[in-house]
């Protein structure tokens, strides 16, 4: 963690020289899919340009959370297939639509015969890796993350994906590392890549409760790319953390006035309900609600966000369990694993969710909301030294968190006395 | 959407660089290794040692084991040539037990010193006394380098060698060695003095090679010796032609690649050497044998513990997931960066696609690679180029067990067959063959102790491998004309080697050094 300061400083001062660079007005992904359409304007005949439309619209989902380019690139993979059966490059593009439409095991499968058949292939690892973690399974992410990392020493894609593991693992100085080594590689033309890149950094900072630095990455970010919607909703919990409310509900009606996803909308909900704006507030949770039950059952869902929805505002601790035990059925990662704990606390059933619980800590995750879980299932099954020790971890980890309050009033009552002095200090 | 899902991250729009499929003999044969030449493994050499005037059927003493690194070193390549690399680990395995894993490891490590850090050359000297700036008696150019502590050797470079013993087989963490399943031993001279690697000869006016050579050579107290350094090249082939899709020179028989009788039969070249006047890196080892067997002691030829199988590796530091090494996931602090039992197997039978996977792998995992060992693409690709004239065995290619078992003719009856694995066996009760007497065509050529029981540095590899991977030869059937006349015309190595420990060439010299080319005195046709 000593070094994370230099590192965001070296980061902060990174855009001066890229701004130096001329931005076209096209995005990279839309320069990727103009030179692929003039491609296959020109030959047709071969695959390779199709799996190169692909690629852009997968890339361009990224840039926009416009969903629709995955249609796109499902039609030129079908292309792309028939005019080559089986081609790697036409296989990989459609694991990465996989990967985004959220049908992972299908693209765990689909990734690990490529692998098989192909293991020199450095990012069909990496795709094993994302699927992997989605689905729980870190251990294979790991591993394929460390053949990653053997294959091609410092690569750009394992050390994205080493990083997501450190956090997963705790350890985030070690993921800042490694996201900070992956940014200084990336070419400065790749300016989405450079803006996903630093608003992950701040998303690990903003988790840690440096504010100002989380910030300032989010702006660096946002000068990278400008208007770049993950950036926008990262700076909206960052104006929350500040209690910025107003400001908070401002950037996130911005972020959503294009492409809103279902997980946005619930986050201006929220917004709007901290700023007390609850008439708004109860109309974009009740247009969250029915966006999100519509895709209950799809591989792309919004269900973490339905089930906290349903035991915190919706009031109904039922439907919010059984929403979760259908997701638990398909994953295990970890926010999964919280979320259903925090159902079957919701309903009472606190053995079973100190054991969910449970299962998400000892990946070794460190995360406020997390902990603040842990202590509150601790303190029903009247475990007053666990409930302390993880409500304190919560607020030693990150004391600007949105469960920062939940957590210090929980501590009060299990300790007032303590309570109180940390209160003060 | 909470941070847990980052699923986004596979939509990343930045490419990885991996560099195109570079091929090359037993040289730069994977991508991995085209990027990392230091660590490139060209050659592994392993055979039951001889002498000048070596009688038949002496009872075998000693093995000698040659790992070679760094190919296609040119010698007038100053000023820094060829220092090993501090960072990388060399090893030398060996399986004694036919579970092809390692029963016994040499683990080589390398340090560089700069004894004169502002003269520009790594290597410098003139004459008895050197040379002083004019009028003064201020040594500006050192005496010429003839032993290891002549400050003319800039950059010099010393060793240490650790024998390994894995009572409970080989352990996953490649690093120290120091797991309490293995008995560690340094190898150290007597006088507590560290071995030196043998510089790279630049020229006669800077050194007397010949010396450094000798003073290089290590003969230790328990019956091992040990030599590290640049030496010539040992590999030879026809490279351009063999990369040229196979193009081989036409010679006496009118056909590419087919050899006459006589040109088969002739210690002498009709194609070029591509790899002549080229310098390599090598880690020499000469073992007795008992150290070597499960049993502790010389077996005969006919006994299953006579026949051991080697590898060579090399491996790197590496960046590990987990900010730490995980102890639960056995994760060591190194990473293996390149393999080599057979020869010219990652070269031209493992697929493009699989190259570096292979060469990180364990030979004990070979399994998921044998699709290709039994059905080598370098078989269809030569058949295709004759038109149908040469006949292949089908697939699976059970003749090619040999080579990725332990089994006759190598390996005595009775001997576990183990997994499928790439290693290099040799029957060490197999006495050796007297030097004046042996073929270069190995076992092929009715020399028990050759190619690819073992492999010296005079076996034909390239033909060896054509005949055997190629030409189906080791099956009666197909052991005729043209299989088992395929060859490269390149015969033998542009300069002899010696004929005791470590039998390698002196590096030419890189002032005077020749590459063989074609067209040219040695180098056989264009055409």
């Amino acid at each position: 963690m000593k070094n994370i300061g230099v590192v965001v400083l070296s980061l902060l001062l990174a855009p001066a020289t890229y701004a130096q660079v001329p931005l076209k007005s096209a995005t990279p992904a839309e320069q990727k899919i103009a030179w692929a359409e003039a491609a296959i304007k020109a030959h047709p005949d071969r695959s390779q340009p199709y799996n190169e439309l692909a690629v852009g619209c997968v890339n361009r989902v990224r840039e926009t959370a416009d969903s629709s380019y995955y249609d796109q690139a499902e039609t030129a993979i079908r292309k792309s297939l028939e005019l080559t059966p089986d081609n790697l490059e036409g296989q990989k593009a459609r694991v990465m639509i996989l990967v985004g439409r959220g049908a992972f095991a299908r693209a765990l499968d689909l990734a690990k015969a490529l692998n098989k058949k192909t293991p020199d292939d450095v990012l069909l690892y990496g795709f094993i890796a994302d699927a992997a973690i989605e689905l729980g399974e870190y251990a294979d992410a790991e591993t394929a993350v460390q053949w990653m990392l053997d294959l091609r020493p410092g690569n750009v894609p394992a050390l994205l994906r080493g990083a997501s593991l450190r956090r997963l693992y705790g350890d985030t100085g070690g993921a800042m590392l490694f996201f900070s080594q992956a940014y200084q590689q990336m070419p400065p033309t790749q300016v989405e890549d450079l803006a996903w890149t630093l608003t992950q950094m701040a998303d690990l900072q903003l988790s840690v409760g440096h504010i100002d630095d989380s910030e300032g990455l989010l702006r660096s970010a946002l000068q990278n790319f400008p208007g770049y919607y993950q950036a926008r909703e990262t700076l909206a919990r960052v104006q929350t953390a500040r209690q910025h409310y107003s400001e908070a509900v401002e950037l996130l009606r911005q972020r959503n006035q294009s492409f809103p996803t279902t997980a946005s909308r619930y986050a201006l909900a929220e917004a709007l309900e901290r700023a007390g704006q609850t008439a708004d507030a109860n109309s974009a949770y009740k247009e969250f609600e029915t966006s999100a039950r519509r895709t209950i059952n799809s591989a792309d869902n919004a269900n973490e966000e339905l089930i906290f929805y349903y035991l915190a505002r919706g009031h109904n601790a039922a439907e919010g369990l059984r929403i979760a035990r259908i997701e638990i059925a398909k994953r295990h990662d970890v926010g999964t694993l919280d979320a259903y704990a925090w159902a079957l606390y919701a309903n009472a059933r606190y053995d079973e969710a100190q054991k969910q619980i449970a299962k998400a800590l000892a990946v070794g995750v460190r995360d406020a909301a997390l902990l603040y879980h842990a202590g509150a299932i601790a303190e029903s099954l009247k475990d007053g030294s666990a409930a302390t020790r993880f409500l304190k971890a919560s607020l030693e980890l990150n004391p600007s968190s949105e469960t920062a309050g939940a957590a210090r009033e929980a501590l009060e009552k299990l300790a007032p006395a303590t309570a109180e002095a940390r209160h003060t200090q | 959407m909470r941070w847990f899902r980052s699923y986004l991250a596979a939509l990343l729009a930045v490419g990885i660089a991996v560099p195109p499929g570079l091929l090359a003999s037993s040289h730069r044969e994977a991508p991995i290794t085209a990027l990392d030449h230091k660590a490139d493994i060209t050659d592994l050499y392993a055979f039951v040692s001889y002498s000048a005037n070596q009688t038949p059927k002496t009872t075998p003493s000693k093995v000698t084991l040659i790992l070679n690194v760094d190919p296609l070193l040119e010698p007038a390549n100053g000023p820094n040539w060829f220092p090993f690399d501090p960072d990388i680990l060399y090893q030398i395995h060996v399986d004694n037990d036919h579970d092809a894993l390692a029963d016994v490891t040499f683990q080589i490590r390398f340090q560089t010193q700069f004894q004169l850090p502002n003269i520009p050359v790594g290597l410098a000297g003139i004459g008895d006394n050197g040379a002083n700036q004019p009028g003064t008696s201020n040594l500006v150019v050192p005496p010429q380098i003839r032993d290891f502590n002549n400050p003319g050797l800039n950059l010099r470079q010393t060793y240490t060698v650790t024998m390994i013993r894995h009572t409970k087989g080989e352990k996953e963490d490649v690093g120290d060695g120091q797991t309490d399943d293995t008995q560690s031993i340094q190898l150290a001279n007597s006088d507590g003095s560290p071995f030196f690697a043998v510089p790279t000869n630049n020229g006669p006016r800077t050194m007397d090679y010949g010396k450094l050579f000798d003073a290089g050579t290590y003969h230790l107290q328990n019956g091992i010796s040990v030599f590290a350094g640049t030496v010539d090249d040992p590999f030879f082939i026809d490279l351009g032609a063999t990369f040229d899709t196979v193009n081989y020179r036409t010679l006496g028989s009118g056909i590419p690649g087919v050899l006459t009788a006589a040109e088969d039969a002739a210690n002498q070249n009709f194609a070029s050497d591509t790899v002549s006047g080229y310098a390599v890196n090598t880690i020499a080892l000469e073992v007795p044998i008992e150290m070597l067997t499960s049993t502790g002691k010389v077996e005969p030829a006919s006994s299953p513990a006579a026949t051991i199988g080697i590898w060579g590796t090399t491996s790197r530091p590496r960046v590990t997931v987990r900010n730490s090494p995980n102890p639960a996931s056995n994760f060591g602090s190194y990473r293996q960066v390149q393999r080599m039992g057979n020869s010219l197997i990652n070269e031209l039978v493992i697929g493009i696609g699989s190259k570096d996977r292979w060469s990180m792998e364990k030979p004990v995992n070979d399994k998921q690679f044998a699709h290709f060992d039994l059905d080598p693409a370098i078989a269809h690709v030569v058949e295709a180029l004759y038109g149908g004239a040469l006949k292949i065995p089908p697939a699976p290619r059970t003749d090619l067990l040999p080579l990725v078992t332990y089994a006759a003719p190598i390996a005595a009856p009775g001997t576990p067959a183990g997994p499928i694995a790439d290693l290099l066996r040799l029957n060490t009760g197999v006495p050796a063959t007297p030097p004046d007497t042996a073929s270069r065509l190995g076992l092929l050529g009715g020399d028990p102790a050759g190619y690819p029981n073992g492999r010296r540095l005079f076996d034909d590899a390239v033909d060896i491998t054509l005949r055997v991977a190629v030409g189906g030869v080791l099956i009666p059937s197909f052991n005729h004309s043209p299989n088992n006349v395929l060859g490269d015309g390149v015969n033998v190595n542009d300069v002899p080697f010696r004929k005791q420990f470590p039998y390698l060439a002196d590096s030419p010299s890189g002032r005077n050094r020749r590459h063989v080319d074609p067209g040219e005195p040695g180098g056989g046709p264009v055409s």
